[in-house]
């Protein structure tokens, strides 16, 4: 099978509800993700 | 040709200088690389170790290409672990490039074989290796991390 994959991996000090947060809410997405947010 | 590769890019707020030391001088390794000392003059064709706190050595090799404080190349093979130990010599690749106040670092960890065992378990150690540098360079203190014994880099 031919595929292409990137796979990363960080450990964080932080909860995983804190890390799920930043990931999906806008108010904390804007701070790191160079202006793009989720809508 | 077919190889083995892990790559890693990460982040840090930091000066080349500080992450430099940090990846080459004992009294940083310590505090989040599993507790290891590296022991090198770090000169091109000089031979470098890893030792664990109880005296074993970690991994040994030698450094191939040095650009301090911005690449360093070493020829990297695992010694307490006689499955790794066995596929022999790999080759790791660190750079540092500075973006202002961050350090972009790159690694990567190779060896000219497919599917080896070496490069999947330093694949497992590099990012708790680098997320606690990061976190160390950042706050001023290492993670707790919790999981397998040393396998890796």
């Amino acid at each position: 099978m031919s595929a292409s994959k990137f796979a990363y991996v960080t450990y964080i000090r932080a909860t995983p509800d804190k890390v799920w947060d930043a990931l999906t809410k806008p108010e904390f997405t804007r701070q790191y993700r160079a202006g793009t947010w989720q809508d | 040709m077919s190889n083995s590769r892990f790559i890693y890019v990460t982040y840090i707020r930091s000066s080349v200088t500080k992450v430099w030391d940090a990846l080459t001088k004992p009294e940083f390794t310590r505090a989040y690389w599993f507790g290891v000392s590296p022991d090198s003059t770090w000169e091109p064709g000089a031979s470098w170790k890893m030792t664990f706190p109880d005296g074993r050595v970690a991994d040994s090799g030698e450094v191939l290409e040095v650009e301090k404080p911005r690449r360093l190349v070493l020829k990297w093979r695992n010694e307490f672990m006689p499955e790794l130990k066995a596929e022999g010599y790999t080759r790791c690749t660190i750079e540092l490039e500075a973006d202002g106040e961050v350090v972009k670092l790159s690694i990567t960890h190779e060896i000219d074989k497919p599917n080896a065992k070496v490069i999947e378990a330093v694949s497992g150690g590099w990012p708790k290796i680098l997320s606690n540098l990061k976190s160390l360079l950042e706050t001023g203190a290492a993670l707790e991390i919790s999981g397998r014994p040393p396998d890796a880099a």
